[in-house]
């Protein structure tokens, strides 16, 4: 990266208003803004209607991230700049301490701004949070309506039956309901 | 012809009617047939249009019909976040199918998701079961392959390459990995190697460190820690015993536990600790020998061996040895113990209670808190057994003796017979099926273990399936591994 030449800035509005102000190299690890960057059909200031300020700035933290490494390997040339462990133990930290709804719009995000490795890590960590919830814990993290006649949905758990008596607290929720 | 930017006019006058979407969104100005997805990015904003937009399907999907065009006949979570449709997709394909059996109640489209899921190609995790037969013949361990489909059909796994004439001797699997020891007819000396078989991938353990004189050291337990999805690393713990006059005698303090961790590429050595609550009981197990064998499993980086009062432990980090109960007192039927949904789960089939599972709440001392998840009685086993097998060894539940392996992702048990016949109960299908009959030969030995969950990490690059090859090359006193390594140090210094 030569250092004479400026760094063009890019302008991000998230959807509640807050503007932040971003190196393009950043900003067009989102292959959507990369796009539109491209085709030069970005105003002065883009809007991201469908993330939140605290969602972008963490989306933003990736993409920094993103540019260090890609900017160090083409510098220094060294092969083992960040290894496959250093990654996945970057990954997890970052991911640390996300709960589940911001999890599901940084999820939105980065598929709407398709990062695919935010995307990825963010399934991941989706799929290590509801392997072994029970249905409830899952309709209440992702505000789905229990849509099924309680008859239907007994015909179900039937059929499954085995996937529940696997669950020693079911039964107990289900009772006290 | 179809125009695009017509009824993305069309859908855009309908949307900026609608207040719901005007409170938030810009709409773009045009509809870019070559590139839909960013062009179309103005108009999106919180749930509905990103469900629609972000699915490969799209612009068909809102174009064509008119009654499409109006945001009411979409439906709008009323609150909160919601999953685009295929990042949904996604996670649940990344699931194990436990999980999504029990998420179907979910609601209906979640039902429909996991259908749709189901029906994709099996993961090569789905593979089913291998099993692996030994017998002596002319003195030499003969092994042979069998491979279970998803249907429960057995095959000869003739794709699976294995020394056929050395002298190689099974040690046990773990985590879907078999461990076994070959000795070089020549020279006497004792190599010990992994296999997994539905990767068809060999590995050597590195040359054993030389333990007290120059013999070459027997161990007494072997575990192999795969890598993790946190890290790439694995190690090899091997477990020695002093020896005295020729046998085995064990007490606690002549231990000693070598590792091998893959950052160092060198064995390191160490006495073997032992949890203070479990001291008593491990000193009681060494009287009758500490001849524990490969690992039953390796489940957050502990090892784990299965007797039929406790469940032994060895954290492979610290190096201490712990015992946990097991959830019933003590008799003839061999447990299983393995990992699902992050838990540690065993199961034993007893002859009064049945078969049962039961998941590892917590450890008080050295006492299990084990909690029943799954039972089937013995009655129930006993009818189910009188309509598959017809033949007389196995009339009654209580003739099997111990769960031999379980398929976490089929959720289907085998369970053995001390003669060896090997019937499975599949609980999602409450089914029951003889599916060894060959097992019947006194003189095999079958060594179950369900498709390889752990990876091996690939040493000997894409040489490794070919055995008989690389073996010829390489004298007995080669250890890739270390080569390896001290290589790597080379290039980097």
């Amino acid at each position: 990266m030569s250092e004479s030449t400026e760094k063009k800035m890019v302008r991000l509005r998230s959807s509640d208003g807050e503007v932040f102000e971003v190196e393009e190299s950043v900003a067009k690890v989102a292959k959507t803004l990369q796009d539109m960057l491209e085709e030069d059909c970005a105003d002065a200031v883009i809007p991201i209607t469908c993330v939140r300020a605290p969602i972008l700035t963490k989306v933003i933290d990736y993409c920094k991230d993103q540019v260090m490494i890609s900017s160090s390997s083409s510098t220094t040339n060294n092969p083992n700049e960040r290894t496959e462990q250093e990654r996945k133990a970057w990954g997890q930290k970052f991911m640390e301490g996300v709960d589940s709804s911001t999890l599901c719009e940084l999820l939105v995000a980065s598929n709407f701004l398709n990062i695919e490795g935010l995307l990825n890590l963010g399934v991941d960590k989706m799929v290590s949070m509801i392997q072994g919830k029970y249905p409830q814990e899952i309709r209440d993290m992702f505000n789905v309506v229990n849509d099924f006649t309680p008859e239907e949905e007994e015909e179900i758990r039937n059929q499954n039956a085995w996937a529940f008596e696997r669950d020693p607290y079911y039964k107990k929720r289900s009772s006290s309901k | 012809m179809y125009s695009y930017q017509k009824h993305y006019k069309l859908f855009k006058t309908n949307l900026e009617k609608d207040r719901r979407v005007s409170q938030h969104y810009v709409l773009g100005n045009s509809w870019d047939s070559r590139n839909p997805r960013p062009r179309f990015m103005n108009c999106c904003s919180l749930p509905f249009p990103i469900f629609v937009i972000s699915s490969s399907s799209l612009p068909l999907y809102f174009f064509t019909h008119d009654e499409r065009y109006s945001v009411l006949d979409l439906q709008v979570p009323s609150m909160g976040v919601s999953l685009p449709g295929d990042i949904l997709q996604e996670i649940l394909s990344r699931l194990p199918k436990k999980s999504l059996r029990r998420f179907e109640i979910v609601s209906k489209e979640w039902e429909n998701l996991i259908r749709e899921a189901g029906s994709l190609p099996p993961k090569p995790t789905e593979v089913g079961f291998v099993y692996v037969k030994c017998c002596l013949q002319d003195s030499i361990h003969k092994t042979m392959f069998y491979r279970l489909d998803n249907r429960g059909a057995l095959a000869v796994e003739d794709s699976i390459v294995f020394p056929p004439e050395d002298s190689v001797f099974i040690m046990g699997c773990c985590n879907g990995v078999l461990f076994y020891c070959k000795e070089d007819q020549n020279e006497g000396k004792i190599s010990y190697h992994l296999y997994d078989p539905v990767a068809r991938r060999h590995t050597d353990v590195p040359r054993l460190p030389p333990f007290r004189l120059s013999f070459d050291p027997i161990p007494c337990a072997m575990g192999f820690v795969p890598p993790t999805s946190g890290t790439k690393h694995y190690r090899f713990v091997v477990v020695y015993v002093r020896q005295s006059t020729g046998m085995y005698k064990t007490h606690s303090m002549g231990l000693k536990i070598a590792t091998f961790p893959s950052e160092t590429g060198e064995w390191k050595t160490k006495p073997a600790k032992f949890g203070e609550e479990s001291d008593g009981e491990l000193r009681r197990l060494s009287s009758f020998g500490f001849n524990l064998g490969a690992a039953d499993l390796c489940f957050e980086r502990n090892l784990y061996w299965v007797r039929s009062s406790c469940l032994i432990v060895l954290c492979s980090e610290t190096g201490t040895f712990r015992v946990i109960t097991t959830p019933v007192s003590p008799n003839k039927c061999r447990g299983l113990v393995w990992e699902s949904e992050g838990r540690l789960n065993y199961g034993q089939i007893s002859l009064t209670h049945g078969l049962r599972i039961w998941v590892l709440r917590g450890v008080a001392g050295n006492r299990g808190l084990w909690d029943t998840i799954f039972h089937v009685s013995s009655e129930r086993l006993d009818i189910l057994l009188a309509g598959t097998v017809k033949s007389s060894s196995l009339k009654k539940s209580t003739s099997i003796a111990r769960v031999s392996a379980f398929h976490e992702h089929l959720q289907i048990f085998h369970l053995q017979t001390n003669d060896g016949v090997c019937v499975s109960y599949d609980i999602p299908n409450e089914r029951m099926a003889l599916v060894l009959p060959f097992a019947l030969d006194k003189d095999a030995s079958l060594m179950p273990f369900a498709y390889g969950k752990s990876k091996l990490p690939d040493l000997q690059g894409p040489e490794s399936d070919t055995w008989g090859r690389r073996s010829r090359k390489r004298g007995s006193d080669s250890c890739p591994t270390l080569r390896r390594s001290s290589r790597l140090k080379q290039a980097q210094t």
